[in-house]
């Protein structure tokens, strides 16, 4: 029998990664987050920022991945792709859990059973969500909001035959601005 | 690199940066080189035996032939892309379907550049440039020419696709045989048999007719997957990956296309008013600009060696090893493209008469394109690297911008403008003038990244 996987995809900031390590908390199962990405800097040799970084955004929009030049080998991101496809199936092969974004719910789509969810939230939420997690930075939190959203749609359009973010790609999409995030975490725990 | 890219001790991270480097540059280079060549040899045999006219006729035809290479790699190197990604999700089938519906599209548009080349000749050289002395030679040898696109064609991507299967020496015997006939025949069909340009042609033909046919023999030995007739069946979506893979590789042929043209057209315009007539600099620009590509070819081949170590090394955020690799590729470019300003700049006569003793006008202006025209080709090696160096470190809208400021950001206003004042040898000027702006463009992106590497280092 296939196990039973629930996948999160997120708007950067809307709190996709906490309401996954609750769900899994919840329902007595494993979240891979950064065990993921351990896994993942282990098997390639790059730095764990860099698979942070590159294992999930492009490096710009539309106009890099046009520009991006494959004849003369796979990028860094195609190396990375790689491995993390290959760790994520093998994650799922193994037992049932939460996988946090790296495009978990398209690599599984025939491997397991899995709950595809998706988060989001309106920008305000956003922005007062990252500023007080992550910090304050040079750039205003709604550009950081844009680039990274920016990124990561470029990164699914690239890597999967997904749209990122469109309601039909997922089992139920949630804003966790307007339900909160531990509303959204019994939601998802009680559609398991 | 594949290979090697799979294990965990990489040796990306581990071997010497410089021995690295020389590993996967020379294979690059040798490739690069005999592609170059090839252009080369032909119009050796031509300047000999036909005379510069002769060159010149296919001067105006050539482009065509840069096309249907834009078009193959467009096809060819975005296959081979797709191959790869699928390969690493172990998608087989999808592995299939993209190699077999890129055929089948580089099956197609080889036809079409056939129909329409054929059908459109004349207006077309008249578009690259023809005048109409040259216009009679030049016919000749495109119709030729026009028969062999197919097969070079669809021998370029398989090619891609074959070195991506795994089996780069596999595409590597197939060009180099081409190559073999077309360097036999040509002086047999233009020496002996005494069929000029055409003969010329037919010798090229041929040789992409055998390059074409041990490629398909490779259809059926195909590593990754086992060919059968359902990978035929077009599907749309996969036509669009496959495509939007290649559009790079697409958009720097493109680039070269349109420069050819122009400039082509610029020469015999302002040729025309001036005392080397339209021929002279048409032909003698051809050939520097024939000669000047076995030198960007070492620089490219150079910079591509660089490349995955520079890349991996940028994802392991080990700084210093990034700046040794770049650092070795830049000095070995400049290396090679200061051995070339010297010879282009003390020797130029030299490199002029392999291709044909001429009269002294001729040799005249081949001497002036190779100073003015090549005069801050030492700048070359470091754009060709910085391209590269951006490219690796996933900066790849700079890296175009670096690319395509040099062939054609500067350098199209710049052959518009100049001559305007100053008449044909304008035209030359143009190459001194983008290449400094592009190597200022080049050197302030590189600066800037650099800068913010030191940066993350101290924050690492």
């Amino acid at each position: 029998m296939k196990n039973r996987i629930i996948t999160i995809s997120r708007e950067f900031g809307s709190g996709g990664r906490t309401i996954g390590k609750k769900v899994a908390e919840n329902l007595g199962i494993k979240c891979y987050d950064s065990e993921l990405i351990q896994k993942i800097t282990v098997e390639s040799g790059f730095d764990e920022h860099y698979i942070k970084d590159a294992g999930e955004y492009a490096p710009g929009g539309f106009l890099s991945s046009a520009l991006l030049n494959r004849a003369f080998g796979p990028t860094n991101e195609d190396y990375l792709w790689r491995i993390q496809y290959k760790i994520i199936t093998e994650l799922a092969e193994k037992e049932s859990c939460v996988i946090v974004g790296r495009c978990a719910d398209y690599i599984l789509k025939d491997k397991a059973d899995c709950l595809k969810v998706f988060i989001h939230a309106d920008m305000d939420y956003r922005a007062n969500r990252i500023v007080k997690v992550y910090g304050e930075r040079e750039e205003s939190p709604e550009q950081r909001l844009k680039e990274k959203d920016k990124r990561r749609a470029a990164y699914h359009r690239f890597y999967t035959d997904m749209k990122w973010g469109h309601a039909q790609n997922y089992d139920i999409t949630l804003n966790s601005g307007t339900l909160g995030i531990d509303r959204c975490v019994e939601i998802i725990s009680e559609l398991y | 690199m594949e290979k090697a890219l799979s294990e965990n001790k990489s040796p990306f991270a581990t071997e010497p940066v410089g021995r690295l480097i020389v590993k996967f540059a020379v294979p690059c280079v040798i490739s690069l080189l005999v592609n170059s060549l090839y252009n080369i040899v032909d119009q050796i045999f031509i300047g000999w035996g036909v005379g510069y006219l002769g060159n010149g006729a296919t001067n105006v035809v050539f482009p065509i032939t840069i096309i249907a290479l834009a078009l193959s790699v467009l096809i060819g190197d975005g296959g081979a892309a797709y191959l790869s990604l699928k390969l690493g999700e172990g998608d087989v089938d999808s592995v299939k379907k993209g190699v077999g519906n890129a055929f089948v599209m580089v099956v197609i548009a080889g036809i079409a550049m056939l129909v329409v080349t054929l059908a459109f000749l004349n207006p077309i050289i008249t578009l690259f440039g023809a005048t109409d002395v040259l216009r009679p030679a030049a016919l000749e040898y495109g119709y030729v020419i026009a028969v062999g696109l197919p097969f070079t064609m669809i021998s370029t991507s398989l090619n891609s696709m074959i070195r991506a299967d795994g089996s780069p020496k596999f595409a590597m015997f197939s060009m180099l045989l081409g190559a073999i006939i077309n360097t036999v025949f040509d002086p047999i069909f233009i020496f002996v048999f005494q069929m000029g340009v055409r003969g010329a042609a037919i010798a090229t033909v041929m040789g992409q007719v055998v390059s074409f046919i041990v490629s398909i023999l490779y259809i059926k030995r195909f590593k990754t997957f086992h060919f059968d007739k359902s990978a035929l069946h077009i599907h749309g979506k996969i036509c669009k990956s496959v495509l939007s893979l290649g559009v790079s590789s697409f958009i720097t042929q493109i680039a070269i296309t349109i420069v050819m043209a122009l400039s082509n057209n610029l020469l015999t315009t302002y040729g025309a008013q001036s005392v080397y007539g339209s021929e002279i600099p048409l032909t003698a620009m051809g050939i520097v600009m024939k000669v000047n590509q076995i030198m960007i070819s070492i620089l490219v081949g150079i910079a591509i060696g660089a490349q995955p170590v520079i890349g991996f090394n940028y994802g392991c955020k080990n700084f210093a090893r990034v700046r040794k690799a770049f650092n070795i590729a830049i000095f070995a470019a400049e290396f090679v493209a200061v051995i070339a300003f010297i010879i282009f700049q003390f020797f130029p006569m030299s490199v002029a008469s392999l291709f044909g003793s001429e009269e002294g006008l001729y040799n005249e202006f081949a001497v002036m394109c190779f100073r003015i025209f090549l005069m801050l080709c030492p700048l070359n090696g470091f754009q060709t690297v910085a391209a590269i160096y951006l490219q690796a470190i996933g900066k790849p809208v700079k890296s175009a911008a670096v690319t395509l400021s040099r062939q054609i950001i500067f350098l199209v206003p710049a052959a518009i403008i100049i001559p305007k004042f100053i008449g044909v040898t304008g035209v030359l000027w143009s190459g001194p003038v983008a290449d400094g702006l592009a190597f200022i463009l080049a050197m302030a992106m590189v600066v800037y990244e650099i800068k913010k590497l030191k940066s993350l280092n101290i924050n690492a």
